[in-house]
């Protein structure tokens, strides 16, 4: 999958650290963000943003990161998108469930806006790798 | 048994006592028969010693030299001119005064040279008679006449004891006869004749007898061993009469008692056909002009007779054994009635009791005012004392909240109370007899023979006070997970188990309702931490423009704390899970010197910051161990940091890892200031830090040794520290290796930082 990361969704409840986070991915890392404040709003809009990648909160009033996700798996345009799960909790336990329900990998909040993007770009090159 | 200790005791006793009797009899017959010899031979001499001074006292007597010398002078005494017949009735006179005088004297008499009697008194009977001149008789032929005559002056000469005969014949009834004769010689010299008395020996021979009991046997014989006195009176004077009768051959035993050079005195013990006898034996020399004359006084009593007294006490002992012996029984018989009748009643109600009886159905003899009705009583006490021990005990069994289970060896279960009963869902009667494998899930069932297996293997002490969690399984199939505590006891020889259960399902709720909370409460501090971590770190770099310097300043202060922050949470929810046993730890095999290449190099950046350089020695780069990645490099990166953290600026750091015997030991040294004495002691407790103002300093959250040091005991490894005030620390923790050194030479590696 030698594909370039351009585009991310990125969904946040949170809105300070939605802020942040766009920032960060923005400014820091030059994608493409398209954001959302919840689960249902990222069951909306995913498969118009037709990311390459959608960065998911797990701690959501409403549809939470997990049940956002498998719903995301069973809509087919946003079946096969890679996801990466950032959130606070995780503890060692936690992070092996969000890999074992299909997630690439696991960002633990909180986050340095400052190596997000790069810690990104290294998860979606290792990967691209295999 | 009683009665045979009685008899067995009596019976010793008579044993011994008859044994002392014995000993004593014969040295009090012996006693006695020296006594009653010495005592005949003093009657013997008493009569004996008498005679020469009487024979030497008449020869002497004026009479006698008148007859001498009117025989001269043609029967006139020149001297007087007495007649010879007045002599001679005068000397008949003085013979007659001396006989009347000693009633031993049976005759006296004056014999002339030529044998014939010249003056003769006899005593017949009660009277002295003198014998008329014409029944005197010639005794020239007799032996103690013919050996006397022409002795020296003073001689006196004994012949006898033989029988008294008269004309030649013996004269009956028999009379012992002890003739003493002396030489009557005239002034000039010329010998006249002899005077000769005789002595009646049966009186001293009865005054003799008299001295022995019927039990004690007399003999008195002469020089030669005859018999002058036998018990067997036909066997006295047996040579007088033609019939040799002589000690030594009656009894071979004091054949050499007769001979020359003999004792003179001899006690013994014979067995011949006389059957057994003590013997004593004495000589007595009565005769000075021949001393190989004497007379044997033998005394004899018959063991026989003398033991008859010692069988007569046996006989006596062995009835009073005998009657000592039925009193035994008798008594014994009473004290079985009166005594093993309620002691078996006692040790029928106690065997009663044992199998379970209740005590008001069991007979104990309590009316007994004896030993054993204190005893019953007592039994009563007990057995009251243990019925309500036994029902305190169930009560509180049966009330205990916690489950509790007795189970054997062969894990059967004994008892189970009531909690266990409700926690189960099984009644007491379907536990009780079962295996207590039907309260385990399929998974524990299996492991339980193993663990079982183990514990039997165990002493009481190892397996007492052993406890742990499992889960176990309701009877309608819902698991039940608890806390089991198990002691050993011993009942009836058998091992026995009880458990004590606790009931975890309520605890592991509230653990579960605990974790959740953490987990909220960290993600909920996380939240705004994030929004303000991530604030300050785009304030911080040049993404939303440059700053003035001094902002930018504060904004670092505050990007640097809330980075403290986080690491402080992360700590807390690290010891939390310690603390609670719930760190999961991935365990796999670890090569050492990749391992710690890669978080040495991982920590580099860091160090830099604090312009620390960190060197890194491998002893053995083959090592390898068992454990969890991640967790080790939380602890190495914790003693890296602070060991970065208290070095000097431009210091170094190593790190080495230094293979031993069955372990490896990883160091990190610094070149600080060390860490001060007072603070050594408490270092890797929680919160802890050289002073307040460390914290700030370094930037630390106090809780990353206590957490290392659990990381690495939870590894089976041990931590430690060794420190010099400025002149820098070691920390070290030592891990099992996986496998045995290699065989190549140590080699060291040095990476440069």
């Amino acid at each position: 999958m030698n594909r370039e990361l351009k585009r991310i969704t990125y969904v946040e409840d949170e809105p300070d650290i939605r802020t942040i986070g766009e920032l960060a991915l923005t400014k820091v890392g030059n994608f493409t963000v398209d954001v959302c404040s919840s689960g249902a709003e990222a069951l909306e809009k995913t498969p118009q943003f037709k990311p390459d990648l959608i960065l998911l909160d797990v701690m959501m009033p409403g549809l939470d990161g997990i049940e956002t996700f498998r719903s995301l798996q069973n809509i087919p345009e946003t079946a096969g998108i890679p996801l990466i799960f950032m959130t606070a909790k995780a503890q060692k336990h936690e992070i092996q469930s969000y890999k074992d329900l299909g997630a690439l990998d696991v960002i633990p909040k909180p986050f340095d806006p400052m190596t997000l993007a790069k810690d990104i770009a290294a998860i979606w090159n290792r990967m691209s790798d295999e | 048994m009683m009665t045979g200790l009685i008899v067995g005791t009596a019976a010793i006793i008579g044993f011994l006592q008859y044994r002392h009797n014995t000993s004593v009899h014969i040295a009090r017959e012996t006693e006695r028969l020296n006594f009653t010899v010495e005592k005949s031979i003093y009657f013997l001499d008493e009569i004996l010693s008498a005679a020469p001074r009487e024979v030497l006292f008449l020869a002497g007597a004026p009479a006698v030299e008148g007859i001498v010398r009117a025989h001269k002078n043609n029967g006139i005494d020149p001297v007087d001119g007495s007649s010879v017949a007045n002599l001679k009735n005068r000397l008949a006179q003085i013979f007659t005064l001396l006989t009347a005088g000693d009633p031993n004297l049976l005759q006296v008499r004056l014999v002339a040279a030529d044998g014939q009697e010249l003056v003769r008194v006899d005593r017949q009977k009660q009277d002295i008679v003198r014998i008329p001149d014409n029944q005197l008789q010639n005794k020239n032929q007799r032996n103690y006449v013919m050996l006397s005559h022409n002795k020296p002056e003073g001689t006196v000469r004994f012949f006898g004891i033989d029988l008294n005969r008269e004309h030649g014949v013996i004269e009956t009834p028999h009379m012992a006869v002890l003739r003493a004769t002396t030489p009557v010689y005239s002034k000039s010299g010329e010998y006249f004749g002899l005077i000769i008395i005789n002595i009646n020996m049966n009186y001293v021979f009865n005054k003799i007898s008299n001295l022995f009991d019927r039990n004690n046997l007399l003999y008195l014989t002469n020089s030669n061993g005859d018999y002058l006195i036998h018990p067997d009176n036909s066997k006295a004077f047996g040579f007088d009469i033609g019939r040799s009768f002589q000690m030594q051959h009656e009894f071979k035993a004091i054949k050499s008692f007769f001979t020359p050079n003999a004792p003179e005195k001899l006690t013994l013990k014979t067995a011949d056909t006389n059957g057994e006898n003590l013997a004593y034996l004495a000589k007595y020399r009565y005769d000075q002009s021949n001393p190989s004359h004497f007379l044997a006084v033998a005394a004899f009593s018959p063991i026989t007779s003398l033991f008859a007294q010692g069988y007569n006490a046996r006989t006596q002992i062995i009835l009073a054994t005998a009657f000592l012996a039925l009193i035994g029984a008798i008594l014994a018989v009473i004290y079985s009635i009166y005594m093993l009748r309620p002691l078996s009643t006692l040790s029928k109600a106690t065997e009663l009791l044992a199998s379970g009886a209740s005590l008001d159905t069991i007979e104990v003899p309590i009316e007994q005012s004896n030993l054993v009705g204190s005893l019953s009583r007592c039994f009563i006490r007990m057995a009251t004392t243990l019925k309500e021990k036994e029902t305190s005990i169930k009560a509180i069994l049966s009330t205990a909240s916690n489950p509790i289970i007795t189970i054997d060896s062969a894990g059967v279960i004994h008892e189970a109370n009531d909690a266990t009963t409700q926690l189960f869902g099984y009644s007491r009667e379907e536990l009780v007899g079962a295996n207590v494998t039907v309260l385990m899930t399929d998974e524990i069932r299996e492991r339980h023979t193993h663990y079982f297996g183990q514990y039997q293997e165990r002493s009481k002490s190892e397996t007492s006070g052993t406890a742990r969690q499992v889960v176990a399984q309701h009877k309608n199939g819902t698991i039940v997970p608890i806390h089991i505590a198990v002691g050993e006891i011993s009942l009836h020889n058998q091992r026995m188990f009880t458990a004590i259960i606790t009931d975890l399902t309520e605890l592991k709720k509230l653990d579960k309702m605990k974790d959740e909370f953490v987990s909220t409460v960290s993600h909920e501090l996380r939240t705004p931490l994030t929004s303000i971590k991530g604030a300050l770190g785009l304030l911080d770099s040049p993404v939303l423009g440059e700053l003035p310097e001094q902002a930018k300043s504060m904004i670092r202060i505050a990007h640097n704390n809330s980075d403290r922050l986080v690491r402080l949470i992360n700590d807390i929810l690290d010891i939390e899970k310690i603390e609670a046993g719930k760190m999961n730890f991935t365990l796999k095999e670890i090569e050492l010197s990749p391992f710690l290449a890669r978080v040495v190099d991982a920590n580099r950046a860091y160090a830099l910051q604090f312009m620390v350089m960190i060197e890194l020695s491998l002893i053995d780069e083959n090592s390898k161990i068992i454990g969890d990645p991640d967790r080790l490099e939380q602890v190495v990166t914790n003693l890296l940091s602070n060991a970065v953290k208290y070095s000097p600026k431009g210091g170094r750091v190593f790190v080495t890892a230094e293979g031993r015997a069955n372990t490896v030991r990883i160091s990190i040294r610094d070149e600080g200031s060390g860490i001060p004495e007072e603070f050594q002691k408490k270092i890797f407790s929680k919160f802890a830090q050289a002073d307040s103002s460390d914290t700030r300093a370094h930037s630390g959250t106090g809780l990353g040794l206590a957490i290392s040091k659990a990381i690495v005991e939870h590894h089976g490894g041990t931590i430690g520290f060794n420190t010099t005030e400025n002149n820098g620390t070691t920390f070290y923790f030592d891990l099992p290796l996986t496998k045995a050194k290699t065989e190549d030479a140590p080699t060291a590696i040095v990476l440069s930082a």
